[in-house]
């Protein structure tokens, strides 16, 4: 019996393979050559750590009339440690950054506080002080190691830590000095461009403060 | 029939070498990493500890911020196959937490650079026009509400580290920058500076109408890098 085509194309089973073969190569070299920068297949397990938008309230608007006159930024290393008997310690470690700032506050001045006298201008200034007791920046804080779980008490420990060394490093009776000279200079040149030859300018002394 | 068998092995062989082939031709990426869209903080370590600088900076506005920062950490599985992209959520669990920040700004007039060329007097020395530098907004302190911090994480799924929890707060401030524009500091500070000055001036011999003070430039959000002071806080 005479064979169909079929029948003898498919008795040549090695040429149906080289066939085969050479189409799926073909066809893969036009894919790659013509979608190049499109990823064929690709898989990934994402998770994205950007936060939500929400909405930003104004607690409160003030006018203030802080003079700064020395800034001093500050990170300090706190750590705390919790014992424990059968486990490795927990414990937390985390940098903490902070500008403090000296200078004068000039709700504080009194009534006639700047006077003149010909080219003479006179300027009596209330004491150099801290601008603000609130001086760390939180978002800037780093957490350095972590053990354990940490509730809300030990991290508001950890701030308040921050603060007190921060004011121990940084409140000393030479950066005082240091923004009082500054605020001379400063101010002496601010009122000499308004045509002044002379500054006489008196800086109460800061006796109600603690410097370290 | 053993050359049936050979002839069968090889078929075998020689097809696999082919799919060897035509996979190499395509370019194929199976990846298990986890993309993270987040902005890393800088690692100044290598700054000074303490750095002090002298400066002459009148803050005449402050705004105390409130803001609830929220992240949701939900895993997703992104496939690509031939141009078309499909994203399916895994039911891994879920895991959110809210953390309450408030944050302080305040804007400032700087007048290190302060220089005679920006007063002007008319020639009867009677009108004084003083020109300020543009003022610049600052963040002095920011402070966490840590006991009104929840986060809510399901079994399968691990706390937030600290690490995490910080980063948000970081992106949360960053936030606030951009919308500085929109919640009017700067003018607010322009027209706080002229209330505090134009006293000042007039105890120097200036009748208060005759007093005017402006300022160089209208900031818009494109305008974050020249009014933004980012030394002292987050990085835009």
């Amino acid at each position: 019996m005479k064979k169909n085509f079929l029948e003898r194309l498919l008795s040549h089973q090695v040429l149906i393979v080289v066939l085969v073969s050479v189409a799926l190569v073909l066809g893969a070299s036009y894919l790659r050559k013509h979608f190049e920068d499109m990823e064929l297949v690709s898989v990934q397990l994402v998770s994205s750590n950007a936060i939500d938008l929400t909405p930003t309230q104004i607690r409160s608007i003030e006018r203030i009339g802080l003079w700064e006159f020395l800034a001093i930024s500050d990170e300090e290393l706190i750590d705390t440690i919790r014992h424990r008997t059968f486990q490795r310690d927990d414990r937390l470690v985390r940098i903490y950054h902070g500008t403090l700032r000296l200078g004068i506050n000039l709700s504080q001045c009194k009534e006639g506080w700047v006077t003149t006298h010909g080219d003479t201008v006179s300027l009596q200034l209330p004491p150099i002080s801290l601008l603000s007791e609130r001086f760390i920046d939180e978002a800037r804080t780093r957490s350095f190691y972590e053990q354990g779980t940490w509730d809300a008490r030990a991290k508001e420990q950890m701030y308040q830590k921050a603060a007190r060394q921060m004011k121990r490093r940084c409140l000393t009776t030479s950066n005082f000095r240091q923004a009082e000279d500054n605020a001379r200079t400063q101010l002496t040149t601010l009122f000499r461009s308004f045509g002044f030859k002379h500054v006489e300018m008196s800086i109460e002394e800061n006796t109600s403060f603690r410097t370290f | 029939m053993q050359r049936i068998m050979i002839r069968k092995v090889l078929f075998a062989l020689f097809c696999c070498l082919i799919l060897a082939l035509s996979v190499s031709c395509l370019r194929q990426t199976t990846t298990s990493e986890t993309a993270t869209d987040s902005l890393s903080v800088a690692d100044d370590s290598a700054n000074l500890v303490l750095r002090v600088r002298q400066t002459s900076r009148l803050y005449t506005a402050a705004y105390q911020i409130h803001k609830i920062i929220t992240h949701a950490d939900v895993k997703h599985l992104k496939t690509t196959l031939l141009g078309h992209e499909y994203d399916t959520q895994l039911s891994l669990g879920d895991r959110k937490v809210a953390i309450p920040i408030d944050v302080t700004l305040q804007a400032y007039v700087d007048f290190s650079s302060f220089h005679e060329s920006q007063i002007q007097r008319s020639a009867d020395g009677r009108h004084l026009h003083v020109i300020l530098p543009d003022p610049k907004v600052v963040v002095t302190s920011s402070k966490v509400d840590h006991e009104s911090t929840k986060q809510f994480t399901d079994l399968l799924r691990s706390d937030y580290s600290d690490e995490e929890l910080t980063d948000f707060t970081a992106q949360g401030v960053r936030q606030i920058l951009h919308q500085v524009p929109e919640l009017g500091i700067l003018n607010t500070a322009r027209d706080n500076a002229a209330a505090i000055l134009i006293p000042l001036f007039a105890a120097l011999g200036y009748e208060e109408e005759n007093i005017v003070i402006s300022f160089r430039k209208e900031f818009t959000s494109k305008d974050l890098p020249f009014y933004y002071d980012e030394k002292e806080s987050v990085k835009l």
